[in-house]
């Protein structure tokens, strides 16, 4: 079987006629293995692990719980599925009756707040629920419920700002 | 962006004046943004060549809605041929909006429509 990609390391010996390959897995891991990144992995799985997973995801529901509640509040808000904080992992899609959702995440990102808007690669499930764009804020344990409220207070002078 | 600039296109936003449809228009297209599910129907009225009236109905962000008023407002009383000539670095002139690459797809929905309405018009009446 030909190697799919060229590169260093991968050779016995080539001549300006043939190529003999290296033994496997040489032959199939052409170039320079991404070291650094092996390296940032690890450093990053430490940084978790010091934190505790398990703390991570308390936060996490924590946060969901906060902006459920707030989202829910809210009359021109629509959320996207009907999951509880414990089912979901640190995010919500919502829309907003009467103001789209490039437009609201156009005011939000002015106030430093960062939501995807659009269909998230997701067109079929959007078109299953009958709905056109979305909004969709997410979060994790870098994340207050002061910044969730930060976030529902732009909502709100978003929603009155175009509505 | 200019917030006296910005408060008189909310203006328009809130209250267009070519939101609305023709009820016997010379031809309607509708037209879909994929990237975000904008979805616009535009009418034309054209006599003698002339674009008379023009209006259109949809979903539409604002920046879409704001590139449909000014657009709209530019072609109406111009020949066909007049309409054709304006293309997208005309209409983002004309709105003078400072717009990412993905929200000049929504500024121009409302060109393309009227390129293609225009060709379809055209087509069956001139083919």
């Amino acid at each position: 079987m030909p190697p799919y990609q060229l590169g260093g390391g991968m050779i016995e010996s080539v001549t300006l006629d043939e190529v003999v390959w290296a033994d496997y897995p040489e032959k199939f891991e052409a170039g320079t293995p991404n070291v650094a990144g092996v390296l940032a992995l690890v450093a990053a799985i430490n940084y978790l692990e010091k934190i505790s997973l398990t703390e991570i995801r308390k936060h996490e529901i924590d946060l969901s719980k906060h902006l459920l509640v707030g989202l829910q509040s809210m009359k021109k808000v629509k959320l996207l599925g009907e999951a509880s904080a414990e089912m979901r992992t640190g995010l919500v899609s919502f829309t907003v009756e009467g103001v789209h959702a490039h437009d609201l995440s156009d005011y939000l990102s002015k106030n430093n707040l960062a939501l995807r808007a659009g269909f998230h690669c997701a067109m079929p499930l959007h078109q299953s629920r009958q709905c056109g764009a979305t909004l969709r804020a997410s979060y994790y344990f870098y994340n207050t419920k002061e910044d969730l409220d930060i976030l529902l207070n732009n909502l709100v002078k978003a929603i009155a700002y175009y509505g | 962006m200019d917030e006296l600039y910005r408060s008189e296109l909310m203006e328009i936003y809130k209250d267009p004046s070519f939101r609305g449809q023709l009820n016997n228009p010379s031809i309607s297209l509708e037209k879909h943004n994929p990237f975000c599910g904008d979805r616009l129907q535009l009418f034309l009225q054209i006599e003698d060549g002339l674009i008379t009236d023009a209006k259109f109905k949809g979903d539409m962000c604002f920046v879409s809605l704001i590139g449909a008023e000014f657009l709209l407002a530019e072609i109406v009383g111009q020949k066909i041929a007049q309409a054709k000539k304006i293309d997208q670095a005309r209409l983002l002139e004309l709105i003078d909006l400072n717009l990412s690459t993905s929200r000049v797809a929504c500024a121009t929905l409302t060109l393309q429509a009227l390129h293609e309405a225009l060709a379809q018009y055209e087509r069956q009446f001139h083919g």
